[in-house]
């Protein structure tokens, strides 16, 4: 395989791994807020020990439109590699990618952080 | 390959090598949010864990019942509302639980539907498919008996009289899932 499509699709694998990643935390919180659900002082505790869950879940919102945004450049690169590699295994390759990127983009930005964000606001509103 | 064919991916070349490097700077960014939910984690496990058995999960709760308790055979009216009020307290609990049921149910489609349609596995991802699943069930069990509490509630509300031992059976029911420990 030639380097520089390696490069791409190691590139394109950090990219789904952090993607995996932030969807992990997503994951996480949702049981954090389940735990504060069942103890609503928890949230006030967890202010005053300077750890907020809606911190976290605003740096996670910046995080998703990133991500977001390098698989767009991601699909980009590749279609411009893609008049360069014409020929299998290469092409093969950059087309199954390129598929794989529209995948792992819909999937980040199908995160639902902002409901999640509301959900935690209203908690502590209650 | 001409000249300018050459150039070109020349160009293609050194902009690929940027943006492996952009992606590689995100991950680090990325480590702050990290760090910080486990910050989060972990304050809240040491808050559960170092309030240890005196820790009252949920301080109005266990107010409403010992209030409940003390009123039962003095002021039935008086207890009823205590119950009442625990009852409300229970509803908005299972409201919210059913909030983040939804939003799992939600994940665990997005995730199959993600696996399902990549030409290459990614790393990860069936284990959070596999613990989110654990995380719906749990939520499931969690809902049935808050429903179930709703439901001795009402009853004891409408009620003529209410016996010690059916006051105590909230109590028990609510410490079965953590809500008083």
């Amino acid at each position: 395989m030639n380097l520089t499509v390696k490069n791409l699709v190691l590139s394109y694998e950090t990219l789904a791994n952090q993607s995996v990643k932030l969807n992990q935390s997503y994951l996480s919180l949702l049981k954090v807020y389940d735990e504060l659900n069942f103890d609503i002082s928890l949230l006030a505790d967890l202010d005053q020990a300077g750890c907020s869950p809606l911190k976290v879940v605003e740096s996670m919102n910046r995080d998703q439109l990133i991500i977001a945004d390098k698989f767009t450049d991601l699909i980009g690169l590749i279609a411009n590699a893609q008049k360069h590699f014409v020929s299998d295994p290469e092409a093969k390759k950059l087309s199954e990618t390129a598929h794989d990127c529209l995948v792992m983009r819909d999937f980040v930005k199908g995160i639902a952080l902002n409901q999640l964000q509301q959900m935690f606001t209203e908690i502590s509103l209650s | 390959m001409s000249v300018a064919e050459y150039q070109d991916r020349q160009a293609l070349e050194t902009e690929i090598k940027d943006y492996a490097k952009q992606v590689e700077t995100l991950g680090e960014e990325q480590k702050d949010h990290q760090e910080d939910l486990i910050k989060v984690q972990k304050t809240l496990l040491s808050f559960t864990r170092s309030k240890g058995f005196d820790r009252v999960a949920d301080s109005k709760v266990i107010k409403h019942l010992e209030n409940a308790i003390a009123t039962r055979e003095t002021n039935i009216g008086t207890c009823k509302e205590n119950i009442g009020a625990v009852k409300q307290k229970m509803e908005g609990t299972q409201h919210n639980l059913e909030k983040s049921l939804e939003e799992g149910e939600k994940a665990d489609r997005e995730m199959e539907q993600t696996k399902n349609s990549l030409k290459n596995p990614v790393k990860g991802l069936d284990d959070a498919i596999e613990q989110n699943k654990d995380d719906i069930k749990h939520r499931k069990k969690l809902g049935k008996k808050l429903r179930e509490i709703g439901i001795m509630a009402a009853k004891l509300i409408s009620a003529s009289a209410i016996a010690a031992n059916e006051v105590i059976g909230v109590v028990e029911k609510l410490k079965q899932i953590g809500i008083i420990r």
